[in-house]
């Protein structure tokens, strides 16, 4: 386990504990990573890398637009949110019913070693380990809770991950481990979350990437953007990207792959066109770089763009983002660079179903009632038959989706995530400098670390704008 | 709101479905130099100790301190005065200017009626422009429905698919290649004002004193319907800027193409065109910036009375919005920095027929300006000047005064001035050379707190 930060985690009370079954030792990491401040040169040899200057204030956003920096005091039931902004002479009181989210510029990462993702009916996510399951109850562990039983009804899906997956990075949050070569004017930024990048310029960050991995994040863009994402680059400090780097070449419309030669050559692979690319200005990009089985994957909003063969990766460890137009401006945002071996964390969209299914490693499917899991096993009823699957050959497993029991709508009904993944909902009952305190249908008392949440999201039945396909949502970007 | 202002990239909140959440068109914004943005309502100012603030959320008044506050924009509201139009706008030798009814003239003062501060006296020595009826007439004041307006056919030529153009809010969109006419009977001198919004790249044709309801193809227009010369202002690629006289018969020549690299950067901007039939004249702002001002050697193309608007993006989800369409007579004054001085030493009267008079501004009064020329005194009645560009002080001027804002007013104008209070009782400044004003408050549309700097 490397370089994480101790915490601590409390939670209050539970349900009832059920069988415990075999819990699977697998490691699995989250980070705050450390690296040595090293420069990602891909070919701007006069530029100088930097450091990327420190955020230092929490955000408070609004539905209606309003944001303000400073730092969250408390929150409580009958005080409301006290926000501490530098630039008021006191203390702001707010009520909830119209905040939408607080992000928080110091969440530190939990350390944890969970063998599966568990994803949840009311769009909640956990990482965690299974222990057991029945036709009503699932046992689980996780990082804040420890060992706890929780009903069966409230799981969707869940991901079973892969030997030695670790998530190398997960943010940005703020600037720190990243280097910048920017050209003048100055072209990244990093601003509330997310880097800004107005015009050529490199941003990269060594990460002692030594397994396949899998890179994502969002972006968002005016105009039309061309942005190069490197992966297994050398942090050399020499002026080019090494023989081995993958380098991804994103557009609105289009996808291509650059393999770096020895040489310094790139060989262009076959370029894919981006799916669904019309009347996108954003777009989840996930790059899978498999090195046992020599592949690159592209999925684009969850769908797979194109999987390129043959790959041969080199011995670089860093990755690099690079914005090559000075008429576009581009966001990062949600960035997450995972480790595994054998077998990346699949996709997965969790929609409901009526029917459970296990998915294996051979890409095969089953569907029918997954009675339990115990020792190790899935046992999956088909018909007459029933079959008992080791885990080590399950991908995912889907639940029929069923009447779980919901939180009752309030302004204080949250939702928090955590740094490194995941996601919890909650009726929110008090956060001090000690202790954020709530409860959850489906976890009970919850108590938690203030600095484990990286964000905290209100409101959750505001219908959220998702993409641009509806038709006023094709012009609300352009409304003032 | 650097990220905001930018890109426009985080999805738009919708409202909360069990209360309505505030929407912000009805908020005053309050901005501070950190980027930060809260709506509400100003409720009062007392400069150098606070700016108080409520927000609808806040369970009190949030007092911000005033040296972090950029500036406050002002939802619109009901003016005290009840009427706010004017006949005449006055520019200021530091680059200010006000709206209001000329009252009178004389060789000390100008003295201005605004509705938004009474009478004005201002002296002549900071005077630079006077414009006559800069606004007015009015021939089409915002979009408030298709009605009037003509859907063009916009299948050919289209390079994506073509649509039509949709209202929303006093505003068209398109997102497809679409096309939108109507006949404004735009006077020989006019003056059109727009805003426009975009995503994607920008690929916006405007067609000026066109007589086609019709998109026409340029690159076959000669086989086309007939229609009659039209100029061809045209936005594409984003940053670029075309214009050029299009005739049935002419052959296109390549015309000029004007890189705004700013509009890179940006995904709106505010398009101000000015046209004189007289001069051969199509001048194009940006943003209050000019671009470019065109004198077309071969006469006014435009043959027509009408505008069209065609969308043609050259890829599929590109959107663009039109806005705040404003259309009037224009006066033939270039109002900003680089208005040329026709003679900084002499006060010049610009006629409406084109014509010029040097000579001294005795006084205005009854209608009637009174010029010492050098062929004598003369009187001309007001009814035929379009402007009068004032000769440039030469003396000393007294010591600048502080300021500490500046104002820019919802129906047009701008001024410097030192804020002295603004809350329950009224808003109270202090203009430099003019003296001690009471503003009303619904004049502003926006109120920006000057620096150390800015104040220099």
């Amino acid at each position: 386990m490397k370089g994480n930060t101790a915490w601590a985690c409390l939670l209050l009370c539970w349900l009832p504990l059920g069988a415990v079954g075999q819990i699977l030792q697998q490691q699995f990491q989250f980070q705050q990573f450390q690296p040595g401040q090293t420069f990602l040169q891909f070919g701007n040899q006069a530029a100088k890398a930097e450091r990327m200057p420190e955020p230092t204030s929490d955000v408070l956003e609004f539905v209606d637009g309003s944001a303000l920096h400073g730092q969250l005091a408390r929150m409580d039931l009958e005080h409301g949110l006290t926000w501490a902004q530098p630039e008021a002479r006191n203390p702001i009181h707010f009520r909830p019913d119209h905040v939408d989210f607080i992000r928080f510029a110091h969440a530190q990462s939990v350390s944890m070693s969970p063998t599966c993702h568990l994803w949840f009916a009311d769009g909640d996510d956990l990482y965690g380990s299974i222990t057991s399951l029945d036709s009503e109850r699932l046992g689980l562990r996780t990082w804040f809770g420890g060992s706890m039983v929780i009903p069966r009804a409230a799981v969707r899906a869940i991901t079973l991950l892969s030997p030695n997956y670790s998530v190398e990075y997960e943010g940005p949050y703020d600037a720190g481990g990243w280097v910048v070569v920017n050209n003048s004017p100055k072209s990244w930024t990093f601003h509330d979350g997310a880097f800004i990048g107005t015009g050529p310029g490199t941003l990269g960050r060594e990460l002692n990437l030594t397994n396949s991995c899998t890179v994502e994040f969002d972006v968002a863009w005016t105009g039309v953007f061309a942005l190069e994402a490197g992966i297994y680059c050398d942090a050399t400090g020499r002026l080019e990207i090494n023989g081995g780097s993958c380098v991804v070449n994103l557009t609105p419309r289009q996808i291509s792959l650059n393999q770096i030669q020895n040489t310094g050559m790139f060989l262009n692979m076959a370029n894919a066109p981006v799916p669904g690319s019309e009347g996108q200005s954003r777009m989840h990009v996930a790059i899978e770089c498999d090195k046992a089985q020599g592949t690159v994957s592209v999925f684009i909003n969850h769908l797979l763009a194109k999987t390129w063969k043959d790959f041969g990766f080199g011995s670089g460890t860093g990755v690099m983002f690079k914005q090559q137009l000075s008429s576009s401006t581009l966001k990062l945002s949600h960035l997450k660079i995972s480790q595994w071996e054998g077998r990346c964390e699949p996709e997965t969209a969790a929609l409901a179903t009526n029917i459970d299914a296990i998915y294996f490693i051979n890409h095969d499917r089953a569907a029918g009632k997954i009675e339990s899991i115990q020792d190790g096993k899935a046992r999956l009823a088909l018909g007459e038959k029933v079959l008992e699957i080791p885990l080590e050959r399950v991908t995912q497993m889907e639940f029929a989706a069923a009447k779980a029991s919901t939180e009752p709508p309030s302004p204080w009904q949250v939702r928090a995530h955590f740094p490194g993944g995941g996601s919890l909902s909650f009726q929110l009952e008090k956060w001090d400098d000690k202790a954020v305190a709530g409860q959850s249908a489906i976890f009970g008392s919850l108590a938690f670390q203030p600095r484990s949440i990286r964000e905290m999201e209100f409101n959750l039945n505001r219908p959220k704008a998702e993409g641009v396909a509806a038709d006023n949502k094709e012009f609300e970007e352009l409304d003032e | 709101m650097v990220l905001a202002g930018l890109l426009a990239l985080n999805a738009v909140a919708a409202p909360l479905s069990a209360e309505p959440a505030p929407t912000n068109a009805e908020a005053d914004c309050l901005s501070l130099r950190d980027g930060d943005v809260l709506y509400g309502k100003l409720l009062e100012i007392q400069p150098g100790s606070l700016i108080r603030w409520q927000h609808p959320d806040a369970s009190e008044p949030i007092d911000f301190k005033p040296e972090s506050v950029a500036q406050i924009g002002f939802a619109p509201r009901p003016s005290t005065a009840g009427r706010t139009d004017y006949s005449c706008k006055l520019w200021l030798a530091n680059g200010d200017a006000l709206a209001g009814n000329l009252v009178a003239c004389d060789r000390d003062a100008l003295t201005l009626d605004t509705w938004y501060a009474g009478k004005l006296k201002v002296p002549r020595r900071v005077l630079q422009t006077l414009a006559f009826n800069p606004g007015a007439p009015v021939l089409f004041d915002g979009l408030t429905g298709l009605e009037g307006w003509t859907q063009g056919d916009a299948t050919k030529g289209a390079i994506t698919e073509s649509g039509q153009w949709s209202y929303r809010n006093g505003a068209f969109y398109a997102d497809k290649a679409a096309s939108i006419a109507r006949d404004l009977k735009l006077p020989d001198r006019s003056h059109i004002q727009f805003d426009m919004a975009w995503r994607g790249l920008l690929s916006l044709a405007v067609a000026l004193y066109t007589d086609s309801l019709q998109p026409i193809r340029l690159d076959n227009k000669e086989n086309g319907p007939d229609f009659g010369a039209f100029y061809s202002l045209r936005f594409t690629s984003t940053i670029f800027v075309t214009l050029e006289a299009i005739r049935k018969k002419d052959p296109r020549r390549v015309p000029e193409q004007l890189m705004i690299q700013s509009l890179s950067q940006k995904d709106r901007a505010h398009v101000d065109v000015r046209m004189s039939k007289a001069e051969h004249r199509v001048a194009l702002f940006i943003d209050g910036m000019l671009i470019k001002d065109w004198i077309d050697p071969g006469g006014f193309a435009g043959e027509g009375t009408g505008i069209r608007f065609v969308n043609n993006p050259l890829n599929s989800g590109s959107v663009v919005k039109l806005s705040n369409f404003r259309v009037s007579k224009w006066n033939g004054v270039l109002d900003d920095d680089s208005t040329e001085a026709p003679d900084p030493s002499h006060d010049v009267t610009l006629l409406e027929s084109g014509a010029k008079a040097s000579g001294a501004v005795v006084s205005i009064a009854d209608g009637q300006i009174s010029l010492l020329t050098a062929g004598g005194a003369t009187n001309i009645p007001l009814a035929a000047v379009g402007a009068i560009e004032f000769a440039r002080f030469q003396g000393q001027s007294p010591p600048a005064s502080a300021v500490n804002a500046h104002a820019t007013f919802r129906q047009g104008g701008n001024v410097t001035f030192e804020l002295l209070a603004w809350g329950p009782g009224g808003v109270a400044g202090l203009i430099p050379d003019i003296g001690k004003v009471k503003f009303d408050p619904a004049a502003f549309e926006r109120l920006q707190f000057l620096t150390a700097e800015r104040k220099n």
